[in-house]
């Protein structure tokens, strides 16, 4: 069960993301990084305890990032990402190659979204 | 109900533009029926149509575009051709379509809809396999849903997007996506354009779809396979990668790549590209979704590194061919070795001596095996020349024919399949000629207008057969019989069927001014069973009149061939292995003699001498340097024929007119050569060999 918390203050918020992060607790993230993303916060999502993600996950953080970048705000991974993670991301096509922290997830996910013609 | 009510109302709006959409390519296509991205987009559209129509409720509609594409899924796989009546049915349909979305419950519309499904289902049959075997009748031809081979690495794009659907378990297209990964080298491309913004998705619906480049050796009916779980609940679209290059340069363009998804017409292409502007933003304003662009350039990288990654292959095959030669002369030496050690291990009395010769035996012979892999290529790749000789040729002669491929697919010796190659092409011409009909003519008999040539291979006890067969007139059995009993083949009692097809391969059928077609038919396959007898194979057929022509073809798989020289020496033809050649020049006489200080030339040996012929005084003679290990010696030979590759019929143990000899060969134009042993007889120049002293000069 994935275990959401709020730290920090003011314009920056770490979201520690623990444990499976899957359909059963979709709905929970979502709601949190959109009360957050409302809010006009920064956000670093820190996924260093978790576990595993799945495809509403990703689809989650895509969405989330989107709106961010809308709204002229920035949604950052933290560093350490267990390599089950990363690689969920591979397979789901986010970074072209195997990426091995979260900062290079982090700029996968933006290329990905930049993704200019 | 309200927003029931609005996303029905959007969900018509999007059904009018896929339909209008439909129309077009529909009209494109009677234009130009082979155009496969019309196809392609067809299937899209209607496939969409039935998505969407499931999910807002238009029950009518799904289903009926449910039976519509299967329809189009078998043209599009070429089961069915692209007709006027298919061509037809798809704008009828249309026409359905939209009179459902405007009123499911009209009277007359399930009835409307049944007629349509039921002319869908009767032009989604296949023809009715035809009957091939004079003497067995009820041997169907292979189901050409069966036909893909397994071998030469391809590229293939699969669009692969799950309906619009709650994601159950989350890792599920992940899973899929990761088995496609294990096929081959893979790119993934996601195409995410439609996920909505965080406040407004729903974190249990799939969004995603994604186009995967794979590059692989199993066949694209296994590929599929992978998806079996996502039947009905997601477009997977498979298609071969083909690098277009029409523009001089090898590189796919990136329109060229949207044009053959049928993303966007060539002609759009062609005149946004005279603008000299940057086509992705150009094309994106044409209309073409980002996503689909993104995922083309992406395609147009992945072929780009494949094509640099071809040509660093291909150098080093070439690097390797040389020492591929060397290793396989050296296994054949190796081979006659262990065989005297196991001669002269049968008089030792020392157990020991006796199990470890018994070890070298048996090691030498798995050396021997895998020697003969490194020589294969896998037989699939004389495949796509035998296609394209088909296409053309069709066109040539007006008599439209495809060419498949079913069965087990093995590897077979690289020089063994080139001579192969010829002979299938020879074969494959002569059905085309002289037995497929021209359309009309099959139409009036029933059968569909475009032939099919069907190559069916099996492999078993070292031996492969391939069973060429086609639906065309097939051959008069009577005809045959009369001709074979005028020329003296066979006598006037009754002849079984095989008799008769053996007289018709027999060279004097062909014989005599007779020019008709069946004559020139059987010089065709005469000259093809000749070609197969060199390679140690054979070549019969059968046919039914009517019905279609059947050639059995038999040849050994264990086969490997050496490239070298051949030479003669009187009568003798000779072949000398490549990998002990320096370099073919002339022996002048008389031999100068060597300057004092400089190094004494290479020691001389006249083959002719070596075999016990007298000498013949010659101004000059052709001298092939041989070295090995540093050692050099000159072979005078009296003629070099040529640089040439042999099969290897078998490695024997020989002294012939006192040469070692490691094997026979067998040559591409027919007859045998003997390969000599030219390391041995390096290394017994070398050291003074008494039995060839009388034949060494220095």
């Amino acid at each position: 069960m994935a275990r959401t918390g709020v730290a920090v203050s003011e314009a920056l918020k770490i979201v520690n993301l623990d444990g499976q992060l899957g359909l059963a607790n979709a709905e929970l993230v979502r709601e949190r990084l959109l009360n957050l993303l409302n809010q006009n916060y920064n956000l670093i999502l820190n996924l260093t305890n978790s576990e595993s993600v799945d495809l509403s996950f990703v689809q989650i953080l895509l969405s989330a990032k989107k709106l961010a970048q809308v709204r002229r705000l920035s949604i950052q991974l933290t560093n350490q990402i267990s390599p089950l993670v990363l690689e969920t991301f591979f397979w789901c096509g986010i970074s072209p190659k195997r990426v091995t922290n979260g900062k290079e997830l982090n700029r996968a996910i933006d290329h990905y979204l930049l993704g200019g013609i | 109900m309200a927003n029931q009510e609005k996303f029905r109302a959007g969900f018509k709006s999007e059904a009018s533009v896929l339909t209008r959409s439909l129309t077009n390519h529909l009209l494109q296509l009677e234009v130009d029926p082979q155009n496969e991205g019309d196809l392609a987009a067809i299937f899209r559209i209607v496939h969409t149509l039935k998505s969407s129509a499931a999910m807002f409720g238009y029950q009518e509609i799904s289903h009926f575009a449910q039976e519509l594409e299967n329809l189009v899924d078998r043209t599009r796989s070429r089961r069915l051709p692209v007709d006027a009546s298919f061509v037809e049915l798809g704008i009828e349909a249309r026409d359905h379509i939209l009179a459902l979305l405007e009123s499911p419950l009209a009277d007359g519309a399930q009835t409307r809809s049944s007629d349509l499904i039921e002319t869908a289902r009767a032009l989604s049959q296949e023809p009715e396999p035809a009957l091939v075997n004079a003497a067995t009748t009820t041997d169907p031809v292979e189901p050409r849903s069966s036909i893909t081979p397994v071998g030469d690495e391809t590229t293939y794009r699969i669009r692969f997007s799950p309906d619009p659907r709650p994601m159950g378990e989350g890792n599920q297209a992940l899973n899929t996506l990761r088995r496609i990964g294990q096929l081959g080298e893979c790119t993934l491309i996601p195409l995410w354009d439609s996920l909505p913004s965080l406040d407004r998705l729903n974190p249990n619906l799939i969004y995603a779809a994604w186009d995967v480049l794979v590059t692989t050796r199993v066949s694209a009916d296994l590929i599929n396979n992978v998806f079996e779980e996502w039947r009905d609940q997601a477009l997977v679209e498979i298609v071969k990668v083909e690098n277009p290059g029409r523009f001089g340069n090898d590189q796919p363009k990136l329109g060229e790549i949207l044009a053959q998804r049928g993303a966007i017409r060539p002609e759009t292409i062609e005149s946004i590209a005279q603008k000299q502007l940057k086509i992705g933003g150009l094309l994106a304003q044409a209309g073409v979704a980002p996503q689909e662009i993104r995922s083309a350039l992406e395609e147009q990288r992945y072929l780009r590194q494949r094509s640099q990654k071809n040509r660093g292959v291909i150098q080093i095959q070439k690097q390797n061919r040389q020492k591929l030669e060397i290793f396989t002369e050296l296994t054949a030496r190796l081979n006659r070795l262990q065989a005297q050690l196991a001669l002269a291990s049968q008089r030792w009395s020392d157990p020991d001596h006796r199990l470890m010769a018994q070890n070298l035996v048996s090691l030498s012979a798995e050396l021997d095996q895998a020697a003969a892999s490194l020589r294969k290529i896998a037989l699939t790749a004389i495949v796509p020349s035998l296609q394209r000789l088909t296409s053309e040729l069709a066109l040539e002669l007006g008599r439209p024919a495809e060419f498949v491929v079913s069965g087990e697919v093995g590897e077979i010796d690289e020089a063994l399949g080139e001579r192969l190659g010829d002979l299938l092409s020879q074969l494959v011409k002569a059905m085309l000629r002289y037995s497929i009909e021209p359309s009309a003519m099959r139409l009036a008999r029933g059968k569909p207008p475009v032939s099919t040539i069907v190559l069916t291979i099996e492999e078993a006890n070292h031996r492969m057969s391939l069973r060429l067969q086609d639906d065309g007139a097939g051959l008069d059995e009577i005809q045959v019989w009369r001709q074979a009993v005028d020329r003296g083949l066979l006598s006037t009692t009754p002849a079984s069927s095989d008799e008769i097809w053996q007289a018709f391969l027999q060279p004097g059928f062909a014989v005599g001014q007779s020019t008709d077609s069946l004559s020139e038919l059987a010089l065709s396959l005469g000259l093809v069973a000749r070609g197969l007898a060199t390679l140690d194979g054979s070549l019969t057929l059968s046919s039914q009149f009517g019905h279609g022509t059947t050639l059995n073809l038999s040849l050994p798989t264990d086969q490997m061939s050496l490239t070298g020289l051949i030479v003669n020496v009187d009568s003798e033809v000779f072949f000398l292995p490549l990998a002990f050649i320096e370099e073919v020049t002339a022996k002048e006489l008389p031999t100068p003699i060597p300057e004092s200080g400089r190094k004494p030339r290479q020691a001389l040996l006249d083959l002719r001498k070596v075999i016990g012929l007298p000498s013949v005084p010659r101004q000059s003679s052709p001298m092939v340097i041989c070295s090995r290990l540093g050692q050099r010696i000159g072979l005078v030979v009296d003629r070099v024929i040529g640089e040439e590759r042999v099969l290897i019929k078998n490695w024997n143990l020989a002294s012939y007119r006192g040469l070692n000899v490691i094997g026979t060969g067998l040559r591409e134009e027919g007859g045998s050569v003997l390969i000599l042993d030219l390391a041995t007889l390096i290394a017994e120049v070398e050291l003074g060999s008494s039995s060839l002293r009388q034949a060494v000069s220095r």
